[in-house]
């Protein structure tokens, strides 16, 4: 994984997955913060039906943190969705471990491929469960016509 | 004239008691939980999120809790904290075509894969109170395992050769209400900003209106979707682009049919466009449909009715500022009505002629 991929996986995790994650590979690291956890905001743009000018819609809420591992690193960032602290200071720790040697960062990088993993299936179990509704209208004229 | 008031401290502070007490209501029941806003009133909740303009689904929670409900009031809120924070940086464009649907209707022409996915939708459901909402635990049963289906996107509909190309973007970085003082005529960025977050009644009544004869629109619905799209921001520490949320949006697509006239105006489909963040089809619909009217000048036309006529429904979308200038009359006006009732008297004293 590339660290964007695993900034991405812990941003997306539940928060109660990473407590898990933190207390199973037993953290204790000490750190240092080079920016504290800081809510703030990221205006979202899309263009419009697709192909038209690009536009502001309005701005999502997020936390920002970066972490440096003591004494000499590596540093860590984490984005992470909403007003949430504790979730944006244990996402940075954990994204710094992932880039450091020994059995801890091994295990930490393994959960957090496993955070992909649950992630992307709970995506698509919603999706799957939509699709349950999925409906194939017909018209009276179109099937007379068929 | 705007005149300062002082005095009441000691009646503001009771009166917040006593809104602490109303907003609490009956003690004997239990105390609701934002989360349980969110989660169970997630239609407010994404009121309130797109009117603010800014997407977090826990704060919004607890704003309609400190507001007793009131969407307008608890936009107040958001808009307030918004601007505690400072701003991190500008998304990539959203790729709405890569979100996992989960409500998709396309209604021009039949999808040739998948159909239609209703999703939770009150579309087809009887408007009858259900009195088994009034027990205590009304969860569902979880779904059956179902089979894993890959997001697709939309097919390319037959038609599209006739639909107008898109225009690109200015040679600027987008409008942003939010910063910038407005501009007249206001382009289309910028009027789509104002629409996304414009009161919801004020849209729906005046697109409504522009169906019913002051606009002549008519539109269809091409497309609605609803789903999580993923919010992607360059990181400078990493160099890399990577996805920090997830974000659930309402896009609205119209399509409305375009006579033209003349070797540069052919007859073609044109669009109207609606994005709100959460689950908004009313609004984004809405939307969709104003953005069709206001384009109504770059389209060749005039502007006849109050729904094409962009100061007009920028000037009077934004429910804050409607909110504002209404209720500001609760307040003392002493001065400026004895200004008023001196001026009557006078003109009644003076010698008829």
């Amino acid at each position: 994984m590339t660290r964007a991929e695993r900034l991405s996986a812990l941003a997306l995790a539940q928060p109660a997955e990473l407590d898990r994650l933190w207390t199973e590979a037993g953290i204790n690291a000490a750190y240092a913060f080079l920016a504290a956890p800081t809510c703030t905001a990221v205006m979202a743009q899309a263009h419009a039906a697709g192909d038209g000018p690009l536009f502001n819609l309005g701005e999502v809420v997020v936390t920002r943190c970066v972490v440096r591992l003591l004494p000499d690193g590596p540093d860590g960032v984490a984005i992470v969705p909403g007003r949430a602290r504790r979730h944006a200071v244990r996402a940075a720790v954990l994204e710094a471990l992932a880039r450091s040697d020994g059995a801890v960062a091994q295990m930490v990088r393994a959960g957090i491929a496993a955070l992909q993993e649950a992630h992307a299936t709970r995506t698509a179990a919603r999706v799957a469960e939509a699709a349950r509704s999925a409906a194939a209208f017909g018209t009276l004229l179109s099937e007379a016509g068929a | 004239m705007f005149t300062a008031i002082q005095g009441g401290a000691a009646a503001i502070q009771e009166a917040a008691r006593l809104l602490a007490r109303r907003r609490r209501g009956n003690p004997a029941l239990p105390v609701l939980a934002p989360a349980q806003i969110t989660e169970q009133l997630g239609l407010a909740t994404a009121r309130v999120m797109a009117e603010a303009g800014l997407y977090a689904p826990l704060l919004a929670g607890l704003a309609l809790k400190q507001a007793q409900g009131d969407a307008v009031e608890a936009v107040f809120l958001l808009r307030a904290f918004r601007a505690t924070l400072d701003r991190l940086g500008t998304s990539l464009p959203l790729d709405l075509d890569a979100m996992p649907a989960e409500r998709a209707l396309a209604t021009v022409e039949r999808p040739d894969k998948g159909g239609q996915i209703l999703g939770a939708t009150y579309d087809f459901s009887h408007r009858l109170l259900d009195f088994a909402l009034l027990e205590s635990d009304d969860s569902p049963d979880d779904p059956a395992a179902t089979m894993t289906i890959a997001a697709s996107p939309p097919p390319l509909p037959s038609y599209a050769a006739l639909v107008e190309a898109g225009h690109g973007s200015p040679d600027r970085p987008p409008f942003d209400i939010t910063a910038q003082a407005p501009t007249l005529p206001p382009e289309r960025d910028q009027r789509l900003q104002a629409l996304a977050r414009g009161e919801e009644g004020f849209l729906a009544g005046v697109a409504y209106s522009s169906l019913r004869g002051y606009g002549r629109s008519h539109p269809y619905l091409e497309r609605l979707r609803i789903g999580f799209v993923a919010l992607r921001i360059y990181v400078p520490e990493l160099g890399d682009v990577a996805v920090v949320a997830e974000v659930e949006v309402t896009e609205a697509v119209t399509i409305h049919t375009h006579l033209g006239g003349g070797p540069d105006n052919p007859p073609r489909f044109v669009r109207g466009y609606g994005l709100a963040f959460g689950r908004n089809e009313r609004r984004a619909v809405a939307m969709a449909i104003l953005d069709h009217a206001l384009r109504v000048e770059e389209l060749g036309g005039t502007v006849q009715y109050p729904a094409q006529d962009a100061v007009f429904v920028l000037a009077h979308a934004d429910g804050l500022d409607a909110a504002g200038l209404v209720q500001h009359f609760k307040l003392p006006h002493h001065v400026d009505f004895q200004a008023e009732l001196q001026m009557i008297r006078r003109l009644r004293d003076a010698p008829p002629g």
